[in-house]
């Protein structure tokens, strides 16, 4: 018995490591073709549409003043653009720093919203943004970027030059990624997560995810679907499905590039990641259980393979783990020879090759220090991620069964050392 | 008047066709399979081992054979009758009612042993001169070169007192010569009353008269060679060597398969899944001239080693295998019982509990092996030991035998072998492949010498068989040297049981050989459902190839990414020296 629910958890697993190399060789030669259509997009030039950028800022008065003098030194022309600040429920100098800069760029707006019922959470305070904005294009910063003074007009070149998109995504970069251990790997999952995950999507299937920063939309879609869902823990993802419900690509376009904080503590990781596995989990439920109403079948495959992340590639390490542990104390009678043996260093050099290879697209990221971090990573920041599945599924299931409301953690800011 | 008249001209008619009807069928009977009485005297009137020896014998020309004693003989007996024999293995004085009936029987008529003067004037063409006499030596006057030496037998001394006499076998002593095998016109009588060996080949050769077969068939000597107790334990690569070198000669073989070791001190069973590089090899064999035959489930009942151990006899009390291994057992007889029923009542559950046992294991065994893709065609039971009732419940299963045949219900120690290919009744349809030279023995000493020194034996007999076994943990060594003497037998043809005829059918599987050629039905859903071990298997083959599967794309992936990445560096490379040369 013991023996088959191991095969099983092995084939899951192995499942998943194939879909993984599968986008890890889209995200490759994505990467080869990509300066070829960022050249021809820039050839053909942009008729700079109207812009709004919303940044929705609670309590961020740490990082926003950062944030809007970046934003000052974009290169777009400024009749263009709108900049839309939504103070939600600061309690610090967010609004003041925001009204400073307000004040000596008419082209940035405030939106203080201290109203007790409307806009709680990112969500809420997306939508009330929008609902104050003009652009034909909506662009969303956190509070914490630093884009690049191109990102926004790369953000913009891709929705001028393909009808077909809804939406496009930029790359962002870790700014304290030599902070310490965790930021170090924090920085190492972001690279492998667009290149791998972002990228490879788009090469082979025309997806990617909202990630919640640094994206464009156009104002049509975000009309017809009617803002941001407020229930969403995960906002960017939910976002997603709906934008490639309506028939939109999302543009994957790594030409624009905005720089992020990333958690320096474990605590404060561990709080953001539970938040976006919860709200992951959200996502796959609400849809999952209704998948009638989908009409872009597509979105099944982000869709499963979110459950497969979050649901039996989970429960086929944990199980594998546990037969593992078992096994030590007890016979049960497994031998499936060495071949398990084989796949396990396999499986071990793909994760290695494959974070590698993404680390060398990205410029002076592949060096040794992050080599062995990688390998670090594997036995130490991967197995983390299995305890933190293991409790967001308690906390989302037991949400669910009391019926909660969710309540939305903010990720900590931390002051700049520049 | 008139209907008198039709009366008498469709009698007649009526009478033409029923004959004609009994001729063409008789005589289609009579090509294939003549019908055999065999009349009896023994000791008490039962069947033994003398009885059964003579049926082995007259088996391999007809497998309609019907034993009668004297006592129970009936006219309706004479019907259609093409061979009576009488066995007068014990002196008796014979009924009249029996003296009677044989009166007017005008067909062939063998007599052997004692009481031949009783049977009327059939067989007044010989004399006993006395109580006993001796011989060392048999040989056949018309041929020269067949004789037959052996430790003093004592024989019924006769002489020939009818001119129409032919002595077809002469007994020798040192001086004296005794006939031994008369033919007279359709009568033939055989002087002695013990059919058992050294008798039983003379007489087998014999048997070929009173059946008139001259065909060519029955002139070729046939054998075979078996490699013994190949169990899950064997060294595959003894067996690979031995495999490889039959190949090479294009010898065919049997080989005696034990599908499951039980350890008999830990318990632990060990099948032939456990040991891939085994089956290889018992594939490899079975596709170059080798066929398996199934020798027992384990090859043991109680503790014991297998392929030391008996399976279907159980030897501490010389019974067949009445109750499980571990009870305590009580040998009852009929002195126990108030009434022969309840004796006959308890002797029916005893039968029932071996029937089942025996079912049990020879379903597993065909099953288990079939499962592997090993198709057994014939079957062996572990030491040659089993009832009589054993060999029926086995005929169902199989219509081969391979070995010597228990011919006692009461001592397992009485076994025989037939000096060639025999249908006796009591193996119920099964075909007799007799073992009949034995096994080299380095400890106890049976050499190659002395194999053939037997199998010089079975030459005397013009179809005999010739055929031995052998451990291959012997060695290839010693085999070579074994097969190399086999082969000097040039006037014998080796046994490819996938020629024969067999069948083996056990739940879910059917196995038909034919044209060197097996067929298999098999239903294997059926077979999965009746145990998971056999789909366990099926399983770990096709899951280890999807592992290794898994495992090589894997590989691949990993090699293709480290080439992606030195195509990485290579672009960077050449990008940064295009900045700064640029």
């Amino acid at each position: 018995m013991a023996e088959y629910v191991l095969y099983i958890s092995l084939f899951i697993i192995w499942f998943m490591l194939f879909y993984h190399m599968f986008l890890m060789e889209g995200g490759f030669f994505f990467s080869l073709r990509f300066k070829r259509t960022y050249d021809n997009y820039k050839r053909e030039g942009s008729t700079f549409p109207s812009v709004t950028i919303l940044i929705p800022a609670h309590n961020e008065e740490m990082v926003i003043e950062n944030t809007i003098k970046s934003l000052i030194k974009l290169h777009y022309p400024k009749k263009k653009l709108e900049i839309i600040v939504i103070n939600d429920h600061s309690t610090d100098g967010t609004g003041v720093i925001a009204d400073l800069y307000a004040s000596k760029y008419p082209y940035i707006k405030v939106i203080h919203n201290y109203s007790p019922d409307g806009g709680k959470g990112k969500s809420g305070a997306l939508n009330i943004g929008f609902a104050h904005s003009s652009g034909e294009i909506i662009v969303v910063y956190d509070a914490d970027n630093r884009p690049e003074p191109d990102s926004v007009k790369n953000l913009v070149l891709p929705l001028e030059m393909d009808e077909k998109a809804g939406a496009a995504v930029g790359k962002f970069r870790v700014i304290n990624a030599n902070k310490n251990v965790l930021t170090r790997f924090i920085n190492i999952e972001t690279i492998t997560f667009q290149w791998l995950a972002q990228a490879g999507r788009w090469f082979w299937f025309k997806l990617a995810t909202i990630p919640g920063t640094n994206f464009s939309i156009r104002r049509s879609v975000l009309e017809k679907l009617g803002g941001w869902d407020e229930n969403a823990l995960s906002e960017d993802t939910e976002l997603s499905i709906r934008v490639y419900n309506l028939g939109y690509r999302i543009h994957f376009f790594p030409a624009a590039i905005t720089w992020e904080q990333e958690p320096e503590t474990w605590r404060v990781w561990w709080k953001q990641r539970t938040r976006w596995a919860s709200g992951n989990m959200y996502v796959i439920s609400k849809y999952l259980l209704h998948f009638r109403r989908l009409k872009t079948k597509k979105v099944f495959i982000d869709l499963f393979y979110f459950l497969s992340t979050y649901l039996f590639f989970f429960a086929g390490i944990l199980i594998s783990h546990s037969i593992f542990l078992l096994n030590l104390f007890f016979d049960l009678n497994i031998d499936p020879g060495i071949v398990s043996y084989v796949l396990l260093i396999i499986g071990f050099l793909l994760f290695v090759t494959e974070i590698l290879l993404a680390l060398s697209m990205e410029k002076k990221q592949l060096n040794v220090f992050n080599g062995f971090a990688v390998i670090m990573m594997y036995f130490v920041y991967s197995q983390l991620w299995l305890l933190l599945i293991l409790y967001s599924s308690f906390a989302e299931m037991k949400r669910m069964l009391l019926k909660r409301e969710r309540k939305w953690y903010k990720t900590e800011r931390y002051r700049e050392v520049s | 008047m008139k209907l008198k008249g039709k009366m008498v001209v469709l009698f007649p008619l009526l009478f033409i066709l029923f004959t004609l009807q009994s001729i063409y069928v008789n005589g289609e009977t009579n090509e294939v399979t003549p019908r055999v009485l065999v009349v009896y005297s023994s000791n008490g009137g039962e069947i033994d081992e003398h009885q059964r020896m003579l049926d082995m014998l007259i088996g391999h020309f007809t497998e309609k054979i019907t034993f009668k004693k004297v006592s129970e003989v009936e006219k309706k007996d004479f019907d259609q009758l093409d061979y009576l024999f009488y066995y007068g293995q014990q002196r008796e004085l014979l009924t009249e009612h029996f003296v009677d009936l044989i009166a007017s029987y005008d067909g062939p008529f063998v007599a052997i042993g004692h009481n031949a003067n009783q049977l009327g004037d059939h067989f007044n063409f010989f004399e006993q001169i006395s109580d006993e006499g001796t011989i060392r030596q048999i040989n056949i006057p018309e041929q020269i070169e067949k004789t037959l030496s052996f430790e003093p037998q004592s024989i019924i001394p006769i002489k020939v007192v009818d001119d129409e006499t032919k002595i077809l076998l002469m007994g020798k002593n040192n001086r004296q010569n005794y006939p031994l095998f008369l033919k007279h016109k359709k009568h033939f009588y055989f002087a002695s009353n013990k059919v058992m060996p050294p008798f039983s080949i003379p007489l087998a050769e014999m048997l070929h008269e009173v059946f008139v077969i001259n065909d060519e068939k029955h002139h070729q000597q046939v054998g075979y060679i078996r490699l013994e107790d190949i169990h899950p334990l064997v060294n595959p690569e003894d067996l690979m060597a031995i495999g490889q070198l039959l190949a090479e000669k294009n010898f065919p073989y049997l080989m005696a398969v034990i599908p499951v070791y039980i350890n008999p001190e830990t318990k632990e069973e060990h099948h032939f899944s456990d040991s891939p590089e085994l089956l290889k090899t018992l594939k490899y064999m079975q596709n170059h001239g080798g066929s398996i035959v199934l020798h027992g489930y384990t090859h043991q009942f109680r503790l014991s080693e297998t392929g030391e151990g008996f399976e279907f006899w159980d030897v501490e009390n010389n019974t067949p295998i009445y109750h499980g291994p571990d009870e305590k057992i009580e040998v009852k007889t009929l002195n126990d019982f108030n009434s022969e029923e309840d004796y006959r009542n308890y002797e029916n559950t005893l039968k029932a509990y071996e029937k089942q046992y025996i079912e049990d294991r020879l379903t597993k065994g065909i099953q288990e092996l079939a499962n592997y893709g090993m198709y057994p065609l014939a079957f062996e039971a572990p030491h040659y030991t089993m009832s009589q009732h054993g060999y029926e419940v086995t005929s169902q299963f199989f219509s081969t035998y391979v070995g010597q045949l228990q011919l006692s219900d009461t001592n397992w120690k009485v076994m025989e072998s037939a000096p060639y290919i025999s249908t006796p009744s009591f193996l119920n349809g099964m075909t007799l492949l007799p073992e009949t030279i034995g096994y080299i023995n380095p400890e106890e000493g049976m050499t190659i010498d002395q194999m053939m020194e037997e199998a010089k034996k079975y030459e005397f007999v013009r179809d005999g068989m010739i055929a031995a076994f052998y451990h291959p943990y012997l060695g290839v060594e010693l085999f070579e040297k074994l097969i190399e003497q086999l082969e000097k037998l040039e006037h014998v043809s080796w046994i490819d049981l996938k020629q024969t005829d067999s069948q083996v059918q056990a739940e879910h599987v059917e196995i038909n050989a034919r044209r060197g050629k097996m067929v298999v039905d098999m239903n294997q859903i059926g077979l999965f459902q009746s145990s998971g071990d056999y789909f366990q298997y099926h399983f770990h083959q096709k899951i280890t190839i999807i592992l290794w599967g898994m495992a090589g794309i894997g590989a691949i992936g990993v090699l293709m990414f480290i080439v992606f990445l030195i195509v990485n560096r290579i672009i960077q490379y050449r990008e940064k020296r295009g900045e700064t040369i640029g």
